[in-house]
């Protein structure tokens, strides 16, 4: 009998944070955390896995907004700075543990660690994420999937299709521009569903998605073998839901891996540690302290955390990776004999939750991988073969739904968030208004896009899901506000009939996802 | 974004700008909700329905007051002043219908102030009209349209109302109804598709599929009726459903089971014979007492010298039942996988 498919799917994304004005900006530590802690460690393990032979294949998601975040020369040279400042960092932290054996193991063990890091940042990658991301996919250990435009919560444009039009039409330009190839299948911001999206990813030549669990198990009509078949919708749209025993073992607080006691703890960065004399001002943003990355406990279980031991921790984690995939193998066993179909089993996290969350991530994954490789009921396919002999038996419509907390809007469309959606439309209705005035060329036209960059920029749904869960609420709001005040100051800059303007250049340099904006795309919006 | 991610760095270079909420005001009148052709509502629905009108009146107080219009400007004034002037030269007229979850849909509106202040003079009342279009697919005939109409204060420019059970398609108009209660639209929303609040409810959870789909994992494997979910039991989605960063479902199992042990019936001696055989899996060990143990991915309680045992059918098929432990400290990592392979000839 065939083996069962078991999808691991990483939905990497970063909201565009990007800030020439100022030479250090703690918003755009986020992008350099994951590229250490996740991506890069992430696209090591899957060279080592090509390298010795181990089959399978993760499937990642990447982001419009991360994309361009990936091929910003601006970022890359930051980010290769950054390597230099945690390194010399690094090489304080081994001297200052001087004595201090078990403290003075794990500096160095961050040391090595930063040095592999940097050195297949600078020397294999050639700084480029995205050149990598495409040799592992002809090595067939990645499937490429991507996501829609600056990651809008799609329920709270339902109203308005064109806007997700457009959307999806600044992703497909983005992956036709930077990878070179447009994904097959899309992963729907915060797997935000509403019935009747499947027909607009549709028209964009999209084929698969994936959603919460009881978007899946709601369909009507409901499905056959609940989600451990793909179902396919009135456009053809194939969408896999999501196994909630896989996703319980690894993200619940409560009985997730990453929980346990020996790994390490995320909350006690040596930022907070140690005094601005010591970390110097890189580590510095006005009297902010930026993290390092360097931390020195483990879980423990307790408030008197104990010194981490990665060894141990890293052990655990292949223990952690061989529970959860024999787990998975249960399942199928269980399950099989009563389907007619290959079983798939659906595995989505967010990307960052491997190596910058649980830090011991990356390390799980690669033993996944290898506990896979024997398996006699189980692989670890990519997206696409699983679905190379699927046949639909009929057609269902899903249901509303989304992945965050209560499985439906909540999270983007409540009180607190609600002053966010009037602001979109109200731009909407005065970019319209604009490109009815104003020719699309020339200044004017530059001038129109940059409204259009914006307007985009103002609907990703991570400032609603920060003012919310009132984590860099300030700076959500500021974004927010941000993107609204230049839609309004383009605005007006259109109207004096100005031809040149520094304002708009500092934009266009700032905020420069899209480049290729024009007409052809924002047309969509004028509609 | 899940919400494991709430942590990234918690200040910002940025100044910190003003909250637009800082604006809001709260709107002194609760809202009054007609319904004109909605269905009957049976009187076990009744203590639902009030509890819904007491929510009904204690969101829309929150959100009635002049969220968009307040913090546009406020924003606007950040640009300077001559911006914010231009930023109303054009005011574009919308209605917005968008669903929030089952029970609730958000709408809001941008309408210019004349046309309002207009609307309501010599007595007009301003409503939200929401139509429900399902059975009315092509518009022009609109005579099937049943419709509601809630009441708004004029100063409100957002509001929470509640979904009907079913799922329906929508359109809403804002406009106001005169002293001869003629309906006169001001601005219309585009279609929008509710999920109805009987959708969130299923009935079929002794089907295998949603069990496992749910993370119905047990000694009693995947298929058996002796862990989980109750058969025939109802449950809102709510109840068991796993955020992206939270599985809160604790419903897993127990291991004092109701057994009920293949127990085909067997009724009437006659000239007769009849055999039968099932199988049963015993599944045991031991650790030490305070040690933690996990079964097929299941936090599984020892017995208080440190054992534990668990039985279940064994029809043919292939179990295979991870066993994962450590001590009580997290030490000693060590995982068993027991495989059982069983088959009749």
């Amino acid at each position: 009998m065939a083996r069962a498919n078991l999808l691991m799917v990483l939905h990497a994304h970063l909201p565009f944070v990007r800030s020439p004005e100022h030479p250090r900006f703690l918003e755009e530590n986020w992008y350099f955390e994951a590229m250490t802690e996740s991506y890069i460690p992430m696209l090591q393990l899957l060279s080592r896995n090509a390298e010795k032979g181990i089959p399978g294949a993760l499937n990642l998601s990447l982001s419009p907004t991360l994309m361009h975040m990936f091929a910003d020369a601006m970022l890359q040279e930051r980010y290769s700075l950054h390597l230099v400042q945690l390194l010399e960092l690094a090489d304080r932290e081994v001297i200052r543990f001087e004595g201090d054996p078990d403290k003075q193991q794990l500096a160095s063990f961050y040391r090595d660690r930063l040095r592999s890091v940097r050195h297949a940042w600078e020397n294999r990658f050639n700084r480029d994420i995205l050149s990598m991301i495409r040799q592992l996919r002809d090595l067939g250990k990645l499937e490429v999937l991507t996501c829609v435009g600056t990651h809008p919560f799609l329920p709270a444009y339902q109203a308005e299709k064109n806007a997700i039009r457009f959307q999806l039409s600044l992703t497909v330009q983005t992956c036709q521009d930077l990878l070179g190839f447009v994904p097959k299948g899309v992963w729907l911001p915060e797997c935000g569903y509403f019935e009747g999206l499947d027909l607009l990813v549709s028209e964009f030549g999209f084929e698969y998605c994936f959603l919460e669990t009881h978007g899946v198990l709601l369909a009507n009509p409901p499905p056959r073998y609940g989600i451990f078949e793909p179902i396919q919708t009135p456009s053809g749209l194939l969408c896999f839901g999501r196994d909630q025993a896989s996703s319980r073992e690894v993200w619940s607080r409560k009985v997730g891996y990453p929980g346990h006691p020996d790994y390490r703890e995320f909350f006690k960065d040596l930022a907070h540690e140690m005094p601005k004399e010591y970390l110097g001002d890189y580590f510095y943003a006005a009297e902010c302290p930026i993290e390092t990355g360097f931390k020195y406990h483990r879980i423990t279980g307790s408030d008197q955390k104990e010194i981490y031991q990665p060894y141990r921790a890293l052990q655990l984690a292949r223990e952690h990776a061989r529970a959860f995939v024999s787990n998975r193998e249960a399942q199928v066993e269980d399950l099989s004999p009563h389907m007619e179909a290959v079983p798939c089993i659906l595995a989505p996290y967010d990307a960052e939750l491997f190596g910058h969350w649980w830090f011991e991530g990356p390390e799980f994954l690669e033993a996944v991988f290898e506990r896979a490789a024997w398996s006699k009921s189980l692989q670890l396919s990519t997206v696409g073969d699983a679905l190379k002999d699927f046949k639909a038996d009929q057609v269902r419509q899903p249901a509303f739904s989304s992945w965050g907390e209560g499985g439906y809007g909540n999270v983007w469309i409540n009180p607190e968030v609600d002053w966010v959606y009037p602001l979109f439309y109200e731009m909407l209705g005065q970019f319209r208004d604009c490109f009815r005035k104003y020719r699309t060329g020339g200044f004017t036209g530059r001038a129109l896009a940059q409204m259009a960059r914006e307007m985009v920029l103002l609907q990703s749904s991570d400032w609603a899901f920060m003012i919310h869960n009132k984590s860099s609420e300030s700076y959500a709001r500021a974004r927010v506000q941000e993107h609204y005040s230049n839609f309004q100051q383009l605005r007006k800059l259109l109207s004096s009939g100005r031809t040149q303007s520094r304002f708009l250049v500092n934009l266009e340099q700032k905020h420069n996802l899209f480049s290729w904006m024009g007409p052809a795309q924002y047309r969509l919006l004028s509609q | 974004m899940n919400d494991t991610k709430k942590k990234v760095a918690s200040k910002t270079v940025s100044p910190a700008k003003a909250d637009p909420k800082a604006s809001i005001k709260v709107a002194t009148k609760a809202p009054v909700v007609d319904v004109a052709k909605a269905p009957a509502k049976s009187a076990a629905e009744k203590p639902v329905e009030k509890v819904a009108a007491k929510v009904a009146i204690k969101a829309a107080e929150k959100v009635v007051p002049k969220v968009a219009v307040k913090s546009s400007e406020k924003v606007a004034s950040k640009a300077g002043a001559s911006a914010a002037a231009d930023a109303h030269s054009y005011n574009p007229e919308y209605l917005v219908l968008m669903q929030k979850d089952p029970n609730w849909m958000q709408a809001f509106w941008n309408v210019n102030d004349r046309r309002v202040q207009a609307a309501v003079k010599g007595g007009g009342k301003l409503v939200l009209r929401l139509y429900d279009i399902s059975s009315d697919l092509t518009v022009r005939n609109q005579r099937n349209r049943t419709f509601r109409d809630i009441s708004v204060p004029a100063d409100a420019r957002s509001w929470y109302i509640e979904n009907s059970s079913q799922s329906a398609q929508h359109t809403m108009s804002f406009g106001s109804i005169g002293a001869s209660g003629k309906f006169e639209a001001i601005v219309d929303s585009s279609q929008v598709v509710s999920f109805g609040s009987e959708g969130q409810f299923i009935s079929a959870t002794d089907d295998r599929f949603v069990r496992a789909s749910l993370g119905g994992v047990g000694p009693g494997g995947f298929g058996s009726s002796q862990f989980g979910l109750s058969s025939q039991q109802s449950l809102p989605w709510t109840s068991s459903l796993a955020g992206s960063s939270e599985s809160g479902s604790s419903w897993g199992f127990s291991s004092s089971g109701n057994w009920n042990a293949g127990a085909a019936a067997w009724q009437g001696v006659g000239k007769d014979f009849f055999l039968w055989v099932k199988t049963r899996l015993i599944v045991y060990g031991g650790t030490r007492p305070d040690a933690n143990l996990q079964v097929r991915g299941e936090r599984f309680p020892l017995n208080p010298d440190g054992t534990f045992s668990f039985e279940q059918d064994l029809p043919d098929s292939n179990q295979i039942i991870p066993v994962f432990a450590t001590d009580k400290d997290g030490d000693f990592p060590t995982t068993i996988v027991p495989i059982v392979v069983k088959r009749t000839e």
